[in-house]
């Protein structure tokens, strides 16, 4: 079956360094993919090229068959939306004209929202939870209530494929879990093509079947979580050593760092 | 959020308190015509008539064009560099333009469109100039562009003051006025041009309406969501500057309207750019034949230099909103 995205041979540069390099993989229709690496690996870069934020310099991506290049910048914005880290904003919009930036692709020049950008914006605000926020500013929240507004902003925007960069980045362990729960029902109820960019391995063998694991801007390994997250390559990939045993509740791979101590065995049984 | 109701309602509004500068501003001054006598159009009392339609109508009109475009113009900036201390005359246009005007000056090139001429060369230039310092493989990062635009004013300034320190004179009067902003030279003539650059400028830049809502909130989101940002970055700063650079050819700088402006319309009606521009546009102009209402009266019959009463009004404004920013939503 053809991919929901691929990439071929694609690689971004700034200036004459390369960020990322040669990255071929694929997305399929319905997966929950999770995307790790170390800091500086070229996670977000990826996601941006995906978005097309950013335009490769190499290789090709192909959006269900077709090259990039054959849709409009406002096509693939219906198809595909990302959420990035926090961005500050000078001049703050409130929550409801937040999330109703996502219809921007579908919406014409000169035309205003409509009951039906509303409506789907109420309904984007509730899955998140962040409709009784709807006339605070976004400088008003807190960073979980902010990025509950990013993934509504992402879902008004109605697309088949969405893209997380960190999306529990400064949260604490409540609204981590919320968030998680939030994109697996997005996936599994939805049916949303998902791909998150996380530094919390643990949190990615969790909730996704396949595991992306990128380094120096080259794919390093992919695969399930069992197969991905060993303490061999995570090892070698982030320069660590870790402690890999099982998640007792889901019986997927879990981590546990090690510090100077523990490698010198104090702490090991 | 923004209805066609709330932005029909506010343009209407706005509309109406333009009304009414338009027409004090033909009514007062050192001669103080009844406001019946204006509303009478073409039937006024001859006494009148030249004072009027002649003397006042095109500067009156003048005015508001001027302060039309900045404040449009201050909003498009503001957007685009995600910068609260943004104006049009940041990237140095005015600079480049009084440059053009004092040498204009200096040399004597004193018949009609000669002073306007050259002071658009110098806006020209120095957008120009700004423009490809500040660009990276034709993308331009915002804070460089408002360092490089600093910076070339700080440098065109310098020779202005040396232009002023050796002038002497009824020269050095001129461009002392216009360099706080001279809307005393308005003519049906400039008009003719300033009409229609004002008008077509405005409309190329509503259409960035919704994009600038997203760009005001950052560019990575702006691209996400199919907005090219970098070609509406190019537009809007090429559009803005030329239609500044004429405006401001004609009238002098200008100070603190294309920042005041657009503050105040976005406290007062929210930030959506569909209304803002527009709403900014409005207000300009009345504001503008205000402070130049003022200009002419205040110590009638002679005259301040306009700039000197915008920035009278705009610099505690400004400061106000400095107070304000302690709560950052204020903005």
């Amino acid at each position: 079956m053809e991919p929901l995205i691929r990439t071929e041979e694609v690689g971004f540069r700034y200036n004459h360094r390369w960020v990322i390099r040669g990255i071929d993989m694929a997305l399929h229709r319905g997966e929950l993919v999770g995307l790790i690496g170390p800091n500086g690996s070229g996670k977000t870069t990826l996601l941006r090229c995906l978005g097309r934020i950013l335009n490769p310099q190499a290789g090709r991506i192909f959006w269900g068959g077709r090259p990039f290049s054959a849709y409009s910048r406002r096509e693939t914005a219906r198809r595909i939306a990302l959420v990035s880290q926090e961005t500050s904003a000078v001049f703050a919009p409130s929550v409801l004209e937040a999330v109703l930036m996502g219809r921007h692709p579908y919406l014409k020049r000169f035309q205003f929202e409509g009951t039906k950008d509303l409506l789907l914006a109420r309904k984007a605000m509730a899955w998140t939870d962040v409709a009784h926020l709807q006339g605070r500013r976004l400088t008003e929240l807190s960073s979980g209530e902010r990025q509950r507004v990013y993934m509504a902003r992402a879902l008004c925007q109605e697309p088949e494929l969405l893209l997380l960069d960190e999306p529990t980045a400064f949260l604490d362990i409540q609204h981590q879990v919320g968030i998680m729960d939030l994109i697996y029902r997005l996936n599994a109820e939805q049916g949303l093509t998902i791909l998150i960019a996380s530094h919390d391995i643990n949190l990615m063998a969790q909730y996704c079947r396949r595991i992306l694991l990128i380094r120096e801007g080259r794919l390093e390994g992919e695969g399930t979580p069992e197969a991905v997250i060993r303490k061999e390559t995570i090892g070698r990939v982030f320069a660590t050593e870790v402690l890999v045993d099982e998640n007792p509740l889901t019986r997927t791979p879990r981590i546990t760092l090690m510090g100077e101590r523990e490698r010198n065995g104090l702490r090991l049984p | 959020m923004l209805t066609p109701k709330k932005l029909w309602s506010v343009l209407g509004l706005l509309t109406l308190i333009l009304a009414v500068a338009f027409v004090l501003g033909l009514a007062w001054g050192s001669v103080r015509v009844p406001v019946f006598q204006v509303l009478k159009g073409k039937e006024t009392d001859p006494t009148y008539r030249a004072i009027l339609w002649e003397l006042r109508l095109p500067r009156v009109i003048l005015a508001g064009l001027v302060g039309w475009s900045l404040s449009v113009g201050g909003v498009v900036f503001q957007a685009i560099m995600r910068n609260p201390l943004a104006e049009p005359f940041l990237l140095g246009i005015s600079s480049g333009a009084a440059l053009g005007a004092v040498a204009a000056i200096l040399f004597g090139i004193l018949f009609w469109g000669g002073l306007p001429l050259l002071a658009f060369f110098g806006a020209l230039l120095t957008i120009a100039l700004v423009l490809s310092l500040a660009q990276r493989a034709r993308t331009i990062e915002t804070n460089t562009l408002i360092l490089t635009g600093v910076i070339v004013n700080a440098f065109f300034a310098a020779l202005i003051m040396f232009a002023l320190a050796t002038a002497s004179g009824e020269r050095l009067h001129s461009m002392l006025f216009w360099l706080y902003g001279d809307l005393s030279r308005g003519r049906f003539l400039d008009l003719w041009i300033l009409l229609p650059v004002v008008f077509f400028g405005s409309f190329l830049l509503y259409g960035l309406g919704r994009p600038l809502n997203l760009m005001a909130s950052g560019e990575e989101l702006a691209a996400q969501l199919g907005v090219a940002v970098e070609r509406a970055k190019w537009f809007s700063l090429i559009v803005v500057s030329l239609m500044c650079g004429v405006t401001v050819s004609f009238s002098g700088v200008i100070g603190f309207v294309g920042l005041l402006v657009p503050h105040l319309m976005r406290m007062s009606f929210g930030g959506d750019h569909r209304l803002l521009l527009p709403a900014s546009g409005l207000f300009g102009a009345s504001f503008m034949i205000g402070a130049d209402l003022l200009a002419r009266t205040v110590i009638s019959p002679s005259e301040l230099p306009v700039g000197v009463i915008t920035a009278f009004l705009g610099a505690p404004f400004f400061l106000y909103l400095l107070y304000l920013r302690r709560r950052p939503w204020n903005l």
